[in-house]
């Protein structure tokens, strides 16, 4: 060959360190990938003022639950209603609790001070760990503050579900039941439906109804009135009922957010308590029926299905 | 090259197995791919099913990784044995590497392959793996993993062929008469014309050099990210500062135990005992106690400072691992993986080969175990109050898949020893020349040049931090967005006065709001009252109220109570969280002298920007700016260097100009240019694009993602629609009513009964939601507000059709619009009973 490289053949001269036309090479290279760089740092200036909803004000959804006047719906001897709603407002797939009611003994190893219950819905966190480690940005937050999941993106490594300190994410292990009006519908990430086989899901402060002026559906559900639904960029907050200050509610009440000291800053308040507010018949005899949450539709599928199957 | 004056039969028993398949290697191959296939078809299972099929399931999402995260780890783990055998080794110029570098090499790149498998097994989406690199975010550990090991793959697959090359030379020249025609073209093409010319050495010599020196922080990197999958989160157990190196130790651990058994097997098949002494044995041996040793002391380090502390969760944690569900796992790995094989080696009975292999055996299953316990005791470690559920059983799909995997390592070894030589005989045969003879001149300046890369690398390296850090500095001070606040403007509304009511001494309250009527600034209101004679009145308590609404819950917002002073002033500042005309009320609400009085001032409120944004960390490693470009310029300078490997490897093809001997098998000058340059036109084709590419997925990254900081939105990110202050989005026209009649029976309770879920068909545990019952006429309209005949805009259930913000539960789904106009249409018609 002509071009054979010059390093080999030439006798008595000693060959370049690196051979000259690799090292221009690969500074080339380098110097490519920092030029894009370059490019990149100012398009990225470039979209942050045209990227953010400057203008309108945008909401900044927090929520707010008292805890004084949930009891786990004990005392109603009923299942946790607002997990209940939840359920079957999203058509939660089965054994999912977006939102979740647990019950903890109020002070260790004494039992006479009695349980407390803690509703836990998503967080949405504003430092979420969910959101900083999906591989693929399937999950992110909305300029309003929530954490949304793209289910359509989403490959499924369950990453997040491993980094959420509050086990607040789930997973579609197999096909999720669901109404067959609800998985002919074009999937919607706002609500989570249809839901999608291979993917995460979770709580996402039901946003479609919120932005609309209207109330999560746990909001609205919970028969104690134990929730509010703040905007903190009005500050003003709600329990259905009634509109108060959100920064005087958090302030009067000495809110505070669950697990905070793992830097996840949380947008779910909690006023503490232990369900003094909430009438109860008895103090120590009800049962926290959990266990009795319904996931309905699942039922009425599989028997649609059955029935479908014989007569076909 | 000319004929060697050494042992010959390290030749031949080298070369020897290449010719031919025995009748033990095509049963062998034939058991593995029984394995293997029975792993295929359980995975095939499991795509077709789902994840269900597997014992993550029953856990109720609580042991969401299960056995296919911890091969991962323990396959990429035992690929480390190859960078410390082969590169340490060589750069501290150990000579008694020399017959194992090989067999390590293999080792690496069958590990890596099969390890960068598993977590596909593992997803639940394996359709959606392109997303990785059409939207894959820089800092998510998962990227990094898939950075590191491509960038390691290649590496030792480089690695591997470098020093292969002599060797397929001494294959093309003594077996071409001897082997199939395809094997005699691979021999040609992967021997890039080698003849052992002073250029085609010095070119070698360059490049293994580079690679040594280059692959070690690879490999370092590999399982440090690896380890970060599981430090990156919060969990307890995983919450650790130390995984980097700890993963690395056990990882390169678990190598040295991986590469003894299989040099223990190969030998035994290969006859290779002469030239691999049971010394060659113990050394590894020494090696294995050694890093048992420094596992140990991590774990003392790990456990002791948790387990001094006992922090919330630790506690729990500690004792499963202990005493608890997972200690007969631990103990047997602490004692029979990691005190056993020190033993092993201290005593000088057992300090034999067969005393060595068991303990390399007890230290590959232990640090499956040890992998297992990572994994598995956190996960079930509960992070919410509750009580531990469900226990973690693998099913026999993660099983076989498992297998399946085991099966393909096995027998991807089992072919590359058939394919080349696995004892690197041309080092040996170094080895054993200079052992005799003066040192070569080239393996001397080898050292010297290995520094030209390393000073090219520093200089890309620096301008890179250079470059990267103007752009970071300047972001870094533009990024931090002031909030909306100006200076405090002077301004306040003239005070309006309304007439005091009530019985009792009458009072008299004024209301004056002062201070800025912009948004966000403090509105400083003062309420004065005052009896009707005009004497202040102390201590009353005045509160103050705003309207305030929430879709169409209205009310007053109390802004706060005050106690009047002295003069009866009560005084409070609140920040104008509305635009437009925002109204104050003051009121006393009166006590047993005193009347109530009440008093009302309006201020306008000028609009503003957005008041509440979430503050960002001012450093954080996960935000855009100087890390990103680190990690591409550090990825560009690898692949770079790759690059130079692959010129070095054409450099030799292209230096072979002397004939090639007449028994090499291709005759035509032509066909032999042509296949010298296969494997480095190969090599250019890629590494150049998947370099590229590689940096391509950390540059395109922050344009699909909107979760780097300050919530500004990438372009492949999914939009909602924003929820404004003071906006709410109106409720849709109803859609026109039908002129027919619509029979209730026939067309509205039908809809109903297939739609309406638990109003319908009421739950067995709770009462249907907000007890509405759809299930008949009368139930329907013996619920005050339902239906309103005549009047579908008042009608709640009409409204809970069509406005997004009342969607009842349990959301009837979107109905169609036809079923929608039908209900209108009834209700509009009167709701009878038809």
């Amino acid at each position: 060959m002509a071009n054979v490289s010059r390093d080999n053949g030439e006798a008595g001269r000693a060959p370049a360190a690196i051979p000259r036309r690799a090292f221009l090479r690969h500074t080339a290279a380098a110097a490519t990938a920092l030029g894009l760089a370059g490019t990149l740092a100012r398009t990225e200036r470039a979209a942050a003022t045209d990227g953010t909803p400057t203008g309108p004000r945008l909401r900044q959804w927090v929520m707010v639950i008292d805890l004084r006047r949930c009891d786990g719906c004990a005392g109603l001897a009923l299942p946790p209603q607002c997990t209940q709603f939840c359920n079957w407002s999203r058509f939660v797939p089965e054994q999912q609790q977006w939102l979740e009611v647990y019950e903890k003994e109020i002070v260790e190893d004494l039992p006479d001070s009695g349980v407390n219950y803690l509703p836990a819905p998503c967080m949405q966190c504003q430092n979420a760990p969910c959101v900083n480690v999906c591989p693929v940005g399937a999950t992110f937050h909305t300029p309003e503050g929530v954490v949304l999941i793209d289910q359509e993106r989403c490959i499924g490594c369950r990453f997040c579900m491993a980094a959420c300190p509050y086990d607040r994410r789930f997973f579609n292990w197999g096909e999720p039941v669901q109404p067959p009006q609800v998985k002919a519908a074009p999937y919607n990430v706002q609500t989570q439906t249809p839901a999608i086989k291979g993917t995460v899901m979770k709580c996402d402060f039901c946003t479609e109804r919120a932005a609309a002026g209207g109330l999560p559906y746990c909001v609205e559900g919970c028969p104690r009135g134990a929730f509010y639904m703040g905007d903190l960029e009005e500050d003003i907050a709600t329990d259905g009922q009634k509109v108060v200050q959100l920064s005087r509610l958090l302030r009067d009440n000495e809110a505070f957010r669950y697990k905070e000291e793992l830097g996840t800053r949380p947008r779910v308040y909690y006023i503490n308590g232990h369900g003094e507010e909430a009438p109860r018949a008895t103090s120590h005899e009800e049962t926290f029926r959990k266990a009795d949450l319904e996931w309905p539709w699942v039922e009425i599928v599989r028997v649609a299905e059955a029935r479908r199957e014989t007569s076909a | 090259m000319s004929p060697s004056t050494t042992d010959p039969s390290l030749e031949s028993l080298a070369l020897e197995p290449l010719v031919g398949l025995g009748r033990r290697f095509l049963l062998l191959v034939a058991g593995l791919l029984v394995v293997v296939a029975i792993g295929v078809v359980a995975y095939a299972v499991q795509l077709v099913e789902g994840l269900q099929v597997t014992g993550m399931a029953p856990t109720v999402n609580k042991v969401m990784w299960g056995i296919y995260i911890i091969n991962f780890v323990f396959f990429i783990g035992i690929s480390h044995a190859g960078t410390l055998i082969s590169a340490i080794l060589r750069v501290s110029q150990a000579e008694w590497r020399r017959p194992i570098t090989r067999m390590a090499e293999f080792i690496t790149v069958v590990a890596l392959s099969v390890g960068a498998l598993m977590p596909i097994f593992d997803l639940g989406r394996p359709d959606r793996i392109p997303n990785l690199f059409v939207y894959g975010r820089w800092n998510s550990p998962i990227l990094w993993d898939f950075f590191s090991i491509t960038t390691y793959l290649f590496g030792s697959l480089i690695y591997l062929y470098l020093p292969l090359i002599p060797d397929l030379a001494l294959c093309r020249d003594r077996l071409s008469a001897r082997v199939s025609r395809p094997k005699r073209w691979l021999f040609h093409a992967l021997a890039v014309g080698w003849q052992g010319t002073p250029g085609q050495r010095a070119a070698l010599a360059r490049a293994l050099t580079l690679m040594m020196v280059l692959i070690i922080p690879i490999a370092v990197s590999v399982h440090t990210v690896v380890s970060w999958i599981f430090a990156m989160t919060l969990r307890i157990g995983w919450n650790s500062t130390v995984f980097g190196i700890y993963f690395v130790a056990g990882a390169i651990f678990s190598g040295t135990a991986t590469l003894i058994i299989v040099m223990a097997i190969l030998r035994r098949v290969f006859r290779l005992r002469p030239h691999i002494p049971d010394r060659q044995f113990v050394n590894l041996g020494y090696l294995l106690a050694a890093l048992s040793l420094v596992m140990l002391y991590f774990n003392l380090s790990e456990y002791v400072t948790a387990g001094y502390k006992l922090e919330e969760g630790e506690a729990a944690h500690l004792g499963s691992i202990l005493v608890g569900a997972f200690a007969p796992w631990y103990w047997f790995y602490v004692l029979g993986g990691l005190v056993l094989p020190a033993l092993l080696m201290l005593a000088p009975w057992t300090r034999t080969f067969w005393g060595v292999l068991a303990g390399a055996v007890l230290a590959d299953v232990a640090m499956w175990v040890e992998r297992y316990i990572i994994v598995i005791s956190t996960l079930r470690t509960p992070q919410m109050p509750y009580t531990d559920l469900a226990a973690y059983l693998p099913t026999w799909v993660e099983l076989a898949i498992t297998a399946g995997a085991f099966a393909l390592f096995a027998l991807l070894i089992a072919c590359f020893a058939k394919l080349v030589p696995i004892v690197s005989i041309w080092e040996v045969r170094e080895h054993e020349e200079e052992a005799g003879a003066q040192p070569r001149p080239e393996a001397r300046e080898a050292v010297p040049r290995g520094l030209g890369p390393a000073v090219g690398l520093g200089i890309v390296v620096g301008a890179a931090l250079l470059a990267a850090l103007l752009p970071g500095a300047a972001s870094a001070g533009g990024r931090h967005e002031r909030p909306g606040a100006g200076a405090a403007a002077e301004g306040s509304a003239p005070p309006r006065m309304s007439a005091p009511a009530g019985p009792g001494d009458s009072t008299r309250l004024a209301v004056l709001i002062a201070g800025a009527a912009r948004l966000g600034e403090p509105l400083r209101i003062t309420a004065t009252l005052t009896t009707a004679a005009g004497r202040p009145v102390p201590g009353a308590v005045i509160r103050f109220l705003m309207p305030g609404a929430w879709g169409e819950i209205e009310g007053d917002v109390e802004l706060g109570a005050v106690k009047t002073d002295s003069a009866g002033l009560a005084r409070l500042a609140a920040s104008a969280r509305r635009s437009g005309m925002v109204e104050i009320r003051a009121r006393f609400e009166g006590d047993g002298r005193l009347g109530p009085a009440s008093a009302a001032a309006a201020v306008t409120v000028a609009t503003g920007g957005q008041l509440y944004r979430p503050k960002m960390p001012a450093v954080s490693v996960r935000a855009s700016g100087l890390a990103p470009w680190l990690l591409g310029a550090a990825l560009a300078a690898v692949w770079s260097l790759y690059i130079v490997v692959a010129r070095l490897v054409l450099a030799i093809a292209r230096a072979a100009d002397l004939p090639a001997p007449a028994a090499a098998g291709v005759t035509d000058v032509g066909r032999r240019r042509f296949f010298r340059g296969l494997v480095p036109a190969g090599m250019h084709a890629a590494i150049a694009p998947v370099g590229l590419g590689l940096v391509g997925v950390i540059a395109r990254s922050p344009y699909t993602h909107d979760n780097l900081e300050g919530h500004r939105p990438g372009r492949g990110y999914r939009r909602t629609p924003y929820a404004h202050v003071g906006k709410r989005a109106p409720m849709p026209p109803l859609p026109p009513v039908l002129e027919r009649e619509v029979s209730f029976s026939r067309e509205v309770l039908p809809v109903l009964l297939a739609n309406a879920g638990p109003h319908v068909v009421p739950p067995k545990s709770s009462p249907p939601p907000r007890g509405i019952r759809l299930d008949g006429y009368d139930r329907i309209m013996a619920r005050e507000g339902l239906v309103v005949p005549g009047k579908p805009e008042r009608s709640e259930l009409v409204r809970v059709l069509v406005d997004p913000a009342m969607r009842m539960p349990p959301s009837i789904p979107p109905l169609p619009g036809e079923q929608v106009q039908v209900i209108v249409s009834w209700v509009a018609q009167g709701a009878k009973n038809n």
